[in-house]
């Protein structure tokens, strides 16, 4: 953009200069934990730098100084889990299934996209009073899981819908017409062509549910997940611990979408050189 | 594993016979095919051609198996396979867009349909090569298809289409995806292919010129039906109706109210008042009715207008105004607007032409011995009158 730069409107100056502002906005507070989270021992909660340890890091998996971090974590990762392979198995079958139109396709499209509009906090709330009405416990694994898939679910499927929505059906005809039967055609050639938007599916399952708060606060039951423990840290842990936990569930979800991203380039590659040796 | 023999189909008869086949997809909606009886003699290339809507990717997908008729039957080599899945039919169908799977290699493309058959990974690779070889795409292998231009893709899909050793390859508009110069070439390998495995091969395309290259039996076809079948000579040569003839080109369709018979010939006045002499080789047509015939373009002699010239004085020729020029290289394509709407177009040989280069806009006369017109099939009746004459 050499050319470009010595007659740039006034208006390049003022959207870069809002652009600037958004991304500090966006990164700066982060960062700011990040720094933060490398405190001195002497050091508290705001600046200035006292010094530099990984204390409070050490401090998060001695149980008791800081609230139940190592057992939260865990739950949070199970569950996610859990939420992952229930929204791509849901969502793929439901996607593919919606490909033909059959009687009450729309409602049926609302009623699941309804519950993206729905606030979280009162489809909690709502689970947590049926719940109780059946006389039944909630837990992070019953209760907590229903209420995180009535938000994973709809967003799942709509980026289905997108993802099969560029998928050519012409792909599947000449399976069909090769001889391979639905099962053959679903394995050999419509999963693996849509093999990249399955793992997007995934990755925002993974990552909707390891930071959901609004639907899972009133339905986790005893044992929090690890947005509930640090939401409770905030109101009792005043050590820079607080920040480390910002900083470690940041790199977990870093790790966790380059591990999605990079299995998809994996995949590409692994499909343009496995071809090649045999 | 002996994949070498249950993996390869008997080559067996190629007849296509699709018999008053009627396509609805919607209720209450036409009939994306009518009533369509149509017979593919077995080792022939057949194109069906028309435009776009017109039903003819319809029948292709018909006869794959991709679609099932709503009414009527459809046998290959003699048998009923209405109701068959695509693979027990011994068809292969190549797709428009190739539909190459781009998650495998050029060589587990050509494989795939062995592969479903569950033969040995070895045989199905043999197998794969050695039609990748007829193709010229050995060296290929091992490319994904994305990684090939367009015509080598083309070549790809067309190697995996006949692994399975179909008896009918289906081809949609296989060329429509490639460049001028491509398209030339891979039309006359298509035909060069088909010779060399003597199995019948259905082409879809609404490429006239296309068509009548390659194809032993062209099936024009409009809204559903059969408008003409028949070699691709006689669909250029002799179209049967005014809108077989418009539609492949080549020919002028002329139209006049038949005024008398004589001689064997219709003369019948034009609607610039010009008179025309049809030949009617023993039809019967009547005075008053209106009649239609087609002419080749390159029968048809361009001089410049005298001013003195009146329309209705002209036989065998109409006077017009010179409405567009085109070099096509050997010979010069001369539209003339004669005012009554139908486009008349006369190819002038390029040294005849360039002789007296004649300018658009220039007043011209147009004109041919008898002989050159076809009656067509179109009647129209013109006035209420003079079909109570006629009858």
């Amino acid at each position: 953009m050499r050319t470009a730069s010595g007659n740039r409107p006034w208006t390049f100056y003022a959207l870069a200069s809002v652009f600037v502002l958004f991304v500090l906005f966006l990164y700066g507070p982060m960062i700011v934990i990040y720094v933060l989270s490398f405190q001195g021992p002497q050091g508290g909660l705001t600046f200035p730098m006292n010094g530099f340890s990984t204390q409070w890091f050490h401090e998060l998996v001695v149980p008791g100084r800081s609230g139940d971090i190592a057992g939260s974590f865990r739950r949070s990762v199970i569950l996610a889990a859990i939420v992952t392979v229930a929204t791509v198995v849901i969502c793929v079958a439901g996607g593919l299934g919606f490909r033909r139109r059959f009687p009450g396709a729309g409602v049926l499209f609302y009623l699941v996209i309804g519950s993206l509009v729905m606030p979280g906090i009162f489809v909690g709330l709502g689970i947590s009073i049926g719940f109780q009405l059946l006389g039944w416990q909630t837990d992070w694994t019953v209760s907590g899981l229903g209420a995180q898939l009535t938000w994973t679910l709809p967003f799942g499927l709509l980026v289905m819908f997108a993802v099969i929505g560029r998928f050519n059906r012409s792909f599947e005809e000449a399976a069909r017409d090769l001889g391979a039967t639905a099962w053959q055609r679903t394995r050999e050639v419509t999963l693996p062509i849509l093999l990249p938007g399955i793992i997007g599916v995934a990755l925002f399952g993974f990552t909707l549910s390891y930071d959901e708060f609004a639907r899972t606060v009133l339905t986790a039951g005893s044992e929090n997940t690890l947005p509930l423990e640090i939401w409770a840290m905030t109101t009792n842990v005043t050590s820079p611990a607080l920040f480390a936990v910002g900083t470690v569930t940041t790199v977990i979800s870093f790790a966790v979408i380059g591990i999605g991203l990079g299995s998809i380039a994996l995949i590409q590659r692994r499909r343009g050189r496995g071809a090649a040796s045999h | 594993m002996d994949g070498g023999t249950n993996v390869t189909g008997p080559i067996g008869n190629g007849r296509i016979e699709v018999v008053a086949v009627t396509k609805t997809y919607h209720a209450g909606a036409a009939p994306a095919v009518d009533n369509l009886d149509l017979r593919i003699e077995h080792g022939s290339y057949c194109c069906l051609l028309g435009p776009s809507g017109c039903g003819k990717t319809t029948i292709l997908r018909m006869i794959a198996g991709h679609e099932t008729p709503t009414e009527g039957d459809i046998l290959i080599g003699g048998r009923n396979v209405t109701n068959l899945q695509p693979v027990e039919r011994g068809t292969a169908m190549m797709f428009q867009s190739y539909a190459l799977f781009p998650h495998r290699s050029v060589l587990d493309n050509v494989a795939f349909a062995l592969k479903m058959r569950g033969a040995s990974k070895t045989d199905r690779h043999a197998k794969a090569r050695e039609l990748l070889q007829k193709v010229h795409l050995e060296a290929f292998a091992n490319r994904l298809p994305a990684q090939l231009s367009g015509g080598q893709q083309q070549r790809v899909a067309l190697a995996r289409a006949l692994i399975t050793n179909p008896r009918v390859l289906l081809l949609d508009e296989p060329l429509s995806a490639l460049d001028e110069y491509l398209r030339l070439q891979m039309r006359g390998e298509l035909r060069r292919v088909q010779r060399e495995l003597g199995i019948t091969f259905i082409h879809v395309t609404h490429t006239q010129l296309e068509a009548i290259a390659v194809a032993d039996t062209v099936v024009v076809m409009a809204q559903g039906k059969i408008e003409q079948a028949a070699s691709a000579r006689d669909i250029f040569l002799a179209p049967r109706n005014a809108y077989v003839t418009r539609f492949i080109g080549g020919q002028n369709v002329l139209s006049g109210v038949v005024e008398r018979v004589s001689g064997g010939a219709a003369i019948a006045v034009t609607g610039t008042g010009a008179r025309i002499e049809i030949p009617l080789a023993g039809t019967e047509v009547a005075p008053g009715e209106q009649v239609f015939g087609s002419l080749r373009r390159d029968r048809v002699a361009v001089r410049r207008r005298d001013p003195g010239t009146s329309a209705k004085d002209l036989v065998n020729a109409f006077a017009g105004e010179v409405h567009a020029i085109e070099n096509q290289g050997s010979y010069v394509k001369v539209t003339i607007d004669a005012g009554d709407g139908e486009e008349f177009v006369a190819n002038v040989l390029d040294e005849d032409y360039f002789v007296d280069p004649i300018d658009i806009g220039a007043p011209v006369v147009a004109s041919w011995p008898a002989r050159e017109v076809r009656l067509l099939e179109d009647r129209r009746p013109r006035h209420a009158g003079a079909m109570a004459a006629a009858a």
